[in-house]
C-alpha cells in the first residue's frame, strides 16, 4: 500500500486560512465543519531585566486535516468498522450505510479529526479529496494555498525530501503514526509543549 | 465545546452507566440469593418475578445509551467490531447479560421449573453480568483518552456497580416480601458498604491524577471545576442510602431500640425506605458519572 499524506511548511504559512476556505468550499461544508483547521499557537511572556524589556514571545500557525494516520485508532475503536482505510492511498473514509454517529472515532481522535454532519447523519472528514486525487489532481488545500505551505505525495518521498518531523505543538507526541511532515515554523515549539495556547478556539469547526 | 456541553451531549450514556452496571449486578445477587438462599419455592419465584425490577432498570440504560446514535438503524453492524472496538464488546455483553436474564425472568413464571435448569442459568447468568460489568468498565479503554485511559475508569465503574448492585438487590428482597436472616443481609450491605469507601478512595485518587493530566490545549482538572463538590455529595448521598438500609437490620440487631430508629415500622416503610436509598445513591451517582464524561480529553488538541 502507498501511504499518500501532507507536507506542511510552518515557516511559509501565514495562517491565512485559504486552504480550510478552499476545502469548506469543495466540500460544501456547513459552518460548523471544517474539514481542515489551521490552529494559531501563541505564548510567551515580556520580563524586565535591569531596566531592559526582554521576551520569548511566539505566535504561529498549524494547518491540519485528518492526518490518515498508519495505525489509525478511530478506526481501531468503531465498534461498526464503518471507517476503513483505502488500499491504493491510505485515506481514511467512513461509510455512512454503517456509521450510528456514536462518536467513538471523534473520541479517541487525538486530533479532533472526525465531524458529525447531519446532512447524511454520519461521521465525516478528509478524503485527501480522492475524486481530484484520481484525476491526477492535487488535494484543494494544496492547489489553493497562495504561499505553497502545503504539498500533498506519497508519505515517504516526502520524509525524504522534508525530514521526519511529523508533530509541533500543539500537536501531541505522533503515537497513532500520522501521514504528514512537517517544517517547523520560527519560533516552533516541539510536540507536546504547553507554554503555549491555541488562540483561534472558536475559529476551529 | 465546554465540557459541560460535552457530558450533556452524552447524557443517555452518563444514565446507561449509572444504572446498568447496578442493575446487572443486583440481578446476578438476586438471583444467586434466591436458588443458593434459604428461599423456598414460593418466596424463590417472587424474587425471580421481582428481577424485573433491576432489569428493567438495566434496560432502561441500555435502551437509553442506543438513542444518543444518530442512525440506530445501523448498529447491527455492531458485530463487526467485537474483539476489537471496546464499544461492540459492551454492546455485545450487554445485549447478551440482558437477553439471558429476560428469558430467565420469563421462565421463572413456568408452572413447574426445573430447578437444575435455573441453577445452571443463573450460573451463566453471573458470568454474563460480570462479563456486561467489565465490558461497560472497559468501554472506554482508549489509549488516546487521556483522562479515560486509566485504571480509575474500570475500577470505579466496577466498584460503583457493587455499591449500588446490593442496594437494588436489598430492595428486591423488600419488594418479593422475602426475608433472608439478619446475617445475610449484613453481610450483603457491609460488602456494598465496603465497595462504596473503595469507590470514593478510588474517585478522590483519581481526582488527584487529573492535576498531573493535559493536553496540549486544556489542563484536565480545569474540565470538571465542580468535581470536589460532586464527590462530597457522593460520599454524603452514598453514606446516607447505605445508613437508610443498615436502618432496618437494626431491628433485628437492637431489638430495644425505638421503632422510629430501628425500621421496624413494618414491610411497606422498610420498602418505601429502599426506594428512597436507591434514588438518593442513583442521583448521586449519577452526578459522578456526569463528572466522568466532562473529563474527556484526548492527549490532543481536542477542545
Amino acid at each position: 500500500m502507498t501511504q499518500y499524506g501532507f507536507y506542511f511548511n510552518g515557516p511559509r504559512c501565514t495562517g491565512c486560512k485559504t486552504c480550510s476556505m478552499a476545502c469548506k468550499d469543495k466540500n460544501d461544508l456547513p459552518p460548523e465543519i471544517g474539514f481542515r483547521n489551521v490552529y494559531e499557537y501563541t505564548g510567551g511572556t515580556w520580563s524586565n531585566e535591569g531596566g531592559l524589556w526582554k521576551n520569548d514571545v511566539f505566535s504561529y500557525y498549524v494547518s491540519l486535516s485528518c492526518n490518515h494516520c498508519a495505525s489509525p485508532v478511530c478506526m481501531e475503536v468503531c465498534p461498526q468498522g464503518a471507517i476503513s482505510k483505502s488500499e491504493e492511498t491510505g485515506a481514511m473514509s467512513v461509510d455512512p450505510e454503517k456509521c450510528i454517529h456514536c462518536e467513538s472515532c471523534l473520541k479517541a481522535c487525538p486530533y479532533d479529526v472526525p465531524r458529525y454532519d447531519e446532512a447524511i447523519d454520519a461521521m465525516v472528514r478528509c478524503d485527501m479529496c480522492a475524486d481530484l486525487i484520481a484525476q491526477g489532481k492535487q488535494p484543494v488545500c494544496v492547489e489553493a494555498c497562495p504561499l505553497r505551505a502545503l504539498e500533498f505525495g506519497d508519505i515517504e518521498e516526502l520524509k525524504a525530501k522534508y525530514g521526519d518531523v511529523s508533530a509541533i505543538a500543539p500537536m501531541p507526541e505522533p503515537t497513532t503514526e500520522p501521514s504528514i511532515v512537517i517544517t517547523a515554523p520560527i519560533n516552533g515549539k516541539p510536540a507536546g509543549d504547553t507554554a503555549g495556547i491555541v488562540a483561534n478556539e472558536r475559529e476551529i469547526s | 465545546m465546554g465540557s459541560f456541553a460535552t457530558a450533556l451531549e452524552e447524557l443517555t450514556l452518563v444514565v446507561f452507566t449509572t444504572l446498568a452496571p447496578a442493575g446487572v449486578c443486583a440481578c446476578v445477587i438476586v438471583a444467586v440469593a434466591a436458588m443458593w438462599g434459604t428461599a423456598d419455592d414460593a418466596e424463590r419465584a417472587r424474587l425471580q418475578h421481582m428481577c424485573s425490577i433491576p432489569l428493567f432498570l438495566s434496560m432502561v440504560g441500555l435502551v437509553m445509551s442506543s438513542t444518543h446514535l444518530g442512525t440506530p438503524t445501523n448498529a447491527l453492524y455492531v458485530v463487526d467490531g467485537i474483539g476489537r472496538s471496546p464499544l461492540s464488546n459492551e454492546v455485545a455483553a450487554c445485549v447478551l447479560f440482558m437477553g439471558s436474564s429476560g428469558m430467565f425472568w420469563l421462565y421463572s413464571f413456568a408452572l413447574a421449573p426445573r430447578a437444575p435448569l435455573q441453577k445452571a442459568w443463573t450460573i451463566a447468568n453471573a458470568v454474563l453480568g460480570v462479563v456486561c460489568v467489565v465490558s461497560i468498565a472497559l468501554a472506554y479503554n482508549s489509549p488516546t483518552i487521556l483522562t479515560w485511559s486509566t485504571p480509575f475508569t474500570p475500577l470505579s465503574v466496577c466498584l460503583e456497580a457493587m455499591a449500588g448492585g446490593p442496594l437494588l438487590a436489598l430492595l428486591v428482597f423488600r419488594a418479593s416480601t422475602v426475608r433472608f436472616s439478619d446475617v445475610v443481609e449484613r453481610r450483603l450491605i457491609t460488602a456494598g458498604f465496603a465497595c462504596f469507601v473503595a469507590s470514593v478512595v478510588l474517585l478522590v485518587a483519581q481526582y488527584a491524577h487529573l492535576h498531573t493530566l493535559a493536553s496540549g490545549v486544556v489542563s484536565a482538572v480545569a474540565l470538571v471545576p465542580g468535581y470536589p463538590a460532586v464527590l462530597l455529595a457522593y460520599v454524603v448521598g452514598g453514606a446516607v442510602a447505605y445508613g437508610l438500609t443498615v436502618r432496618h437490620v437494626a431491628s433485628g440487631l437492637f431489638p430495644k431500640l425505638p421503632s422510629f430508629l430501628s425500621g421496624a415500622e413494618g414491610l411497606g416503610s422498610k420498602l418505601a425506605w429502599s426506594i428512597v436509598a436507591n434514588a438518593l445513591f442513583m442521583v448521586v451517582l449519577f452526578a459522578v458519572r456526569f463528572c466522568f464524561y466532562m473529563m474527556h480529553l484526548t492527549y490532543g488538541i481536542g477542545f
